[in-house]
């Protein structure tokens, strides 16, 4: 299972406060390199909080291993540069005035020069249909265009892990299609939180279900998974 | 789209072609010169109202954002005069009350000068060239990062505070002030801005954010233009010093 998996979840238990009751416990699963692999649950099942623990940002108990490297307080920010991370709500993680700037950071503090970083994040955006929103301020955009932009700064630096949370929340269908597109064509393993089924079922090959915190099923038919979310069968 | 976004980089006159840490130190400096001339003489008034008008001209500040200004110093400053009677003037030579008068109304007159000058400049600056202007400000790394942040923060705060505004009014609290969701206003506020403060900080460290990388790399060197500017402005804050002192 460690091999060939870019992410792995050993027995993870998640709590908040040492005596709080667990938001998530006993959590086992992996996501192979260029797999993605979709997040379902209800709301407050702990997929952000999942995907948050992968990057060191939550204490946890148990193992995570991310392309290979242990997650620990001295590898936590090794581990988070191989990790990119679109947030549910794209203004938390948008941090310059201006979107190509905010876009290359991600590169610019690797040392990659400015002309070369703002190359790729213009390429990064146009991947997404947004090249033309390069030199506007983030003010300026609309929530799903925020989103976009968030999204090219996760995906810019090409890090071998994406863990998207709700990353189609705030599309229009078009931008979802075009979204799925890209992400398929991705090389990269991927975790996606979402609640939208259709648009998961274009992009992951298979799902996990979360339910109260813990593991509820997993597998590759879409279908019922989305019954199981419907009837609440879980 | 709301005003406090829109009135960023609106503008479109000649000051646009200077470097953006220009624009913001030529502001500065022509609002220090504004709070320094003398009012005590009309000459003084006039060089501030001169120099005012002359800074709005060149940062193209577009005639309904010069209204809009018009109309906030009006709200905010021409209460001053209402407060006339107990002002204290220490100016002998006038009569009581016309001395009461005159240090108001100077009060309220340099006030209004200087919100045009910063509504001038802000004209002049688009949000997307702000943290240019702060890294190119010779200011230690820390602080211009922090003042970055700041700008970038607060915009988005206003933003959600707009929302929330709008949703507290579409829920009953403009017609017939409901108290009991005006009283709740602080506290969802409060919890948002902590719950944003919380997520924004986990980015900041998901992307590997520091003092170091938080500004641009490289910033432009200053022009011929540019120079001249900083050295016409400087020269004139200099000038309302010497006349403040002489006066």
């Amino acid at each position: 299972m460690t091999s060939e998996k870019t992410l792995i979840f050993k027995d993870v238990t998640v709590r908040y406060h040492d005596k709080s009751a667990s938001v998530l416990s006993g959590i086992t699963m992996g996501v192979s390199s260029n797999e993605r692999v979709a997040l379902f649950g209800l709301n407050g099942s702990g997929k952000t909080t999942l995907l948050l623990a992968a990057t060191g940002l939550l204490p946890f108990t148990g193992r995570i291993v991310v392309d290979g490297i242990e997650l620990t307080k001295k590898t936590a920010d090794t581990v988070r540069d191989r990790i990119g991370f679109l947030f549910s709500t794209p203004e938390d993680q948008i941090l310059f005035p201006r979107v190509i700037d905010d876009t290359a950071f991600s590169l610019t503090r690797r040392k990659i020069p400015v002309k070369e970083a703002h190359a790729r994040a213009h390429d990064a955006l146009a991947r997404l249909g947004a090249a033309d929103l390069a030199d506007k301020s983030p003010f300026q955009l609309s929530h799903g265009q925020r989103q976009r932009v968030a999204l090219a700064g996760a995906l810019v630096a090409a890090p071998p892990l994406l863990l998207l949370d709700e990353p189609s929340s705030a599309l229009d269908p078009a931008g979802k299609r075009s979204l799925a597109v890209t992400l398929s064509g991705i090389n990269a393993a991927m975790l996606v939180a979402t609640h939208d089924i259709p648009f998961a079922a274009s992009v992951c090959s298979r799902y996990v279900l979360l339910n109260a915190g813990k593991t509820h099923s997993e597998g590759v038919d879409f279908k019922k998974a989305e019954l199981c979310l419907d009837d609440s069968k879980i | 789209m709301n005003v406090p976004f829109d009135m960023w980089g609106s503008g479109n006159g000649p000051a646009l072609r200077l470097l953006p840490q220009t624009r913001m130190l030529c502001g500065t400096a022509v609002f220090t010169s504004c709070m320094l001339l003398p009012f005590s003489t009309s000459a003084g008034t006039a060089c501030a109202v001169g120099l005012t008008a002359l800074w709005c001209l060149l940062c193209g500040m577009p005639l309904r954002r010069a209204v809009l200004c018009l109309g906030i110093a009006g709200a905010l400053f021409v209460p001053i005069l209402l407060m006339t009677p107990w002002i204290q003037a220490g100016d002998a030579h006038n009569s009581a009350m016309a001395g009461r008068l005159a240090a108001s109304g100077t009060i309220a007159l340099r006030a209004s000068l200087c919100l045009f000058i910063s509504f001038a400049t802000i004209t002049a600056l688009p949000l997307s060239e702000a943290h240019t202007a702060f890294a190119g400000l010779p200011l230690p790394r820390t602080a211009a990062v922090l003042l970055v942040q700041m700008l970038n923060q607060t915009l988005f705060l206003i933003e959600e505070t707009g929302r929330v505004i709008r949703a507290i009014r579409l829920r009953g609290a403009g017609r017939g002030l409901h108290v009991r969701l005006l009283f709740s206003f602080p506290v969802v506020w409060m919890g948002r801005m902590l719950f944003r403060a919380e997520r924004t900080a986990m980015a900041m460290t998901m992307r590997g954010y520091t003092v170091r990388d938080g500004l641009p790399a490289s910033v432009s060197c200053y022009a011929g233009k540019d120079i001249l500017m900083l050295v016409t402005t400087g020269c004139i804050a200099v000038g309302s010093l010497v006349l403040r002192i002489l006066s």
